[in-house]
């Protein structure tokens, strides 16, 4: 089983072809599909308009989940064949004749027969299903297609689809216009959907699943396996505030309702978020992986914005963006401690769990093909996107995203990215993208408190202290005895260090470092392990304090919150316990 | 082998040293007063205080008493003291105020020379009514200079479950002699 909750996991299989690196690709400007799930054997036919990317005597398309019945481009037949560097992935289609760079050409292909779900980037798996009850189609994927998509680019296209389905079926697709049903009297019944928003991401459900809708808040509807349907409520639920959410704070999406549908197990992904529309792998109703509905669904809702209405050319753009929106999300749903814990545990998650300890940096080529690659973009890129956020204020940095999202789909990019912050904040965030994207690892950070009191004021010095190359502001928390707090930060320079003295108006009893952990980063007491508090000595407080993390371990699963935090896990065995506690016993008790 | 007999050699001039301080503090003052201990005065609400419980000689022991406070998870405190006046005499020793197996509370202590540390936390992060007066630890200290000297009672934390913090109140007090001190 994959746990990956993904806009498309065709974006992996993208980048292992040979052609991303050189070909100048061909451009997708209009898609038209039609598609008859009532037939025996099933057809899809597809008129797809396109501008190519260079000279060329053939094109090189995405191979369909069922067998080309004939091709024609810009009305003449023409011949195919399986590709000869990708056989099951891509499938040549001759050009009439030899054509220049920027032709604008009309491909139009006629598929006819049993539908051949097997995934061939996943083996074992279903790419997609069709029964009597239902069909789901995810976002295309090479081998399995059942619409073109660029295989070498994100490339978005206007279109519709057409479906006819059994007349007791209900029918979701694409984003945007108003669905149009006819009956046709056959048993059948005619879908129209007609997508004017730019799209590379097309998925289709049409099945007798039970359907929930929600109450209040935006318009979602959930199609579900009755087993499920409690669950399926509260996801909706869920999706629905979320949804009100993202349109206030983003822009509005193109869409006056979203859907919600459960897939097979046998499906590779445990989500799946396409404009509008998500896909959610059936597992994550059952009871063991009921951490897992709300932070999806808030993430696969997130893929509208990021990875639909807006995209750039690498995936950081999409799932850390998704990812980072849905802690946010789950912060105004619940509190900010919510919104904190997903932090923690993404930060954890790949400080500490990185297969085999490799690491590379979110934005380097090679991270398609390093075993850290879900730990850097998903987990190290939305807490950097938190970074962010911190450095450049909560509402200038939203104003930012939201110039994302309307420069529309596939303008994104680090530049972009990096010039409406500053245009939002004045902050320029060149630095910090060179050292949180462009370069691997984290700041280990070891800090020495020394209080000072006289009769007249306490003073508090801090020295901070790492070995690795990050520059950055910590925020620094002080609590007092009555519980008041004080806001502070701590600079770290380019050498590595740190020092501030502040005067105070009493003892600050616990001192905390980044406490909505708005970075990836790892904080030590220097003086005393157990000095978790770091006011300069251990005592109660530092008792209290891991025994408040009593239960908290290190997951072994991905997107399991361990409520785990290093700083309280003094003998560094991966779980906050009685021995933890033992140890701040025997540090008070030795002085 | 030569340190040993140095040390046996020293050990009943130290003795000497001592019954010869004792004795310049007898005859410089005639008439000894006895130690005590001057209270400050009781705050209201959630508070914390000590209370002195018994002399003998030069060794006091205090209790650290609570009223008020609510339920809590935990508690943390430190009586300062001025080491060149007064030591801590032994071990500092908490009530079991939060629960008396290990299972259900764990209780921390340390003695520095100027700063006695007592800390408490229920194991299963419930919590504790301490309406009271209820104890909280009891601790001796020997007074080996010149009293009066102050006791005091500082970063008093209160924590419910959850860890929200108890604003409380202290008092602390003054060694001193009894019967009218200059
Ligand atoms: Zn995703």
């Amino acid at each position: 089983m994959k746990y990956t909750f993904c806009r498309a996991l065709a974006i992996t299989a993208i980048v292992s072809f040979p052609g991303w690196a050189t070909a100048q690709v061909d451009d997708f400007i209009e898609q038209h599909v039609w598609i008859d799930l009532a037939a025996t054997p099933m057809q899809i036919e597809i008129e797809l308009t396109l501008d190519l990317g260079e000279t060329a005597s053939a094109i090189h398309l995405a191979t369909l989940a069922l067998p080309l019945a004939s091709v024609d481009v810009d009305g003449t037949p023409v011949g195919w064949s399986d590709s000869f560097s990708d056989p099951g992935y891509i499938t040549d289609i001759a050009l009439p004749s030899q054509l220049p760079a920027g032709t604008q050409t009309k491909v139009h292909m006629v598929a006819r027969g049993e539908l051949d779900c097997a995934s061939l980037f996943y083996p074992g798996y279903q790419w997609c299903v069709h029964d009597s009850h239902q069909t789901i189609l995810p976002m295309t994927s090479a081998g399995e297609a059942w619409y073109l998509s660029s295989v070498f680019a994100f490339d978005q296209f206007v279109g519709s689809l057409t479906v006819v389905a059994p007349a007791s079926q209900d029918v979701v697709s694409v984003q945007g216009t108003e669905e149009e049903r006819s009956d046709n009297g056959d048993g059948t019944a005619t879908w129209v959907f007609s997508f004017d928003y730019p799209t590379d991401g097309v998925g289709l459900y049409a099945g007798d699943m039970e359907a929930v809708t929600s109450e209040t808040g935006f318009p979602v509807t959930g199609y579900v396996p009755s087993a499920h349907v409690t669950k399926m409520e509260h996801a909706v639920a869920i999706a629905a505030e979320v949804l009100d959410y993202y349109n206030e704070l983003y822009t509005p999406m193109p869409a006056d309702h979203a859907y919600l549908v459960t897939t097979p197990n046998s499906l590779p992904f445990g989500g799946m978020g396409l404009l509008g529309t998500i896909f959610l792998n059936e597992y994550v109703f059952w009871d063991e992986y009921a951490y897992i509905v709300e932070q999806g669904v808030a993430h696969e809702f997130g893929h509208t914005w990021w990875g639909h209405m807006s995209s750039g050319n690498h995936p950081f753009f999409t799932e850390a963006f998704a990812e980072y929106s849905a802690w946010r999300a789950m912060g105004h749903l619940y509190d900010d401690a919510m919104r904190t814990s997903g932090s923690r545990m993404n930060a954890v998650w790949y400080m500490y769990r990185r297969t085999g300890n490799a690491d590379v940096a979110v934005l380097d080529p090679k991270v398609f093909n390093s075993p850290a690659y879900g730990f850097v973009i998903y987990h190290k890129g939305s807490t950097v996107l938190r970074t962010f956020e911190e450095a450049a204020g909560e509402a200038p940095f939203t104003a930012a995203l939201r110039a994302l999202v309307q420069s529309g789909p596939g303008h994104t990019d680090i530049d972009k990215f990096v010039s409406e912050i500053a245009a939002s904040s004045g902050y320029d965030a060149s630095a910090d993208v060179e050292q949180w994207l462009l370069q691997p690892g984290f700041p280990h950070l070891e800090v020495r408190p020394a209080v000072a009191t006289s009769a007249t004021e306490t003073t508090l010095a801090l020295f901070a202290l790492t070995d690795d190359p990050f520059a950055f502001n910590l925020p620094v928390r002080l609590t007092f005895a009555d519980g008041t707090t004080r806001n502070e930060s701590l600079t770290v320079g380019e050498d590595g260090s740190g020092h501030v003295v502040w005067g105070l108006e009493g003892y600050p009893v616990l001192v905390e470092f980044d406490p909505r952990w708005t970075m990836v980063r790892e904080i030590t007491p220097g003086a005393d392990r157990a000095d978790v508090s770091f006011d300069g000595v251990v005592d109660g407080v530092d008792l209290i304090e891991v025994a408040l993390r009593q239960g908290s371990f290190l997951p072994d699963e991905r997107r399991v919150d361990g409520g785990y935090d290093p700083l309280y896990d003094l003998n560094g065995d991966g779980a906050v316990d009685g021995d933890d506690l033992n140890l701040v016993l025997a540090a008070a008790a030795s002085h | 082998m030569s340190q040993r007999r140095y040390e046996r050699t020293r050990l009943p001039s130290r003795v000497t040293v001592i019954v010869l301080l004792v004795l310049g503090a007898v005859s410089g003052c005639g008439e000894q007063k006895a130690l005590s201990f001057n209270a400050d005065a009781q705050p209201s609400g959630p508070r914390l205080w000590l209370q002195h419980a018994d002399t003998h000689d030069t060794r006091l022991t205090f209790e650290v008493w609570a009223a008020e406070v609510g339920a809590v998870l935990g508690y943390s405190f430190h009586v300062r003291l001025d080491d060149g006046v007064v030591t801590a005499a032994g071990e500092v020793t908490p009530a079991a105020a939060l629960g008396s197996s290990s299972e259900a509370a764990l209780y921390l202590q340390s003695a520095r020379a100027d700063d006695l540390a007592v800390g408490g936390v229920r194991r299963d992060l419930g919590e504790t009514a301490l309406d009271g007066p209820v104890l909280l630890a009891t601790f001796p200290l020997d007074v080996t200079g010149e009293v009066p000297t102050p006791l005091r009672v500082e970063r008093v934390v209160f924590r419910r479950a959850g860890g929200a913090f108890v604003a409380t109140s202290a008092a602390g007090g003054t060694i001193v002699r009894k019967g009218g001190e200059s």
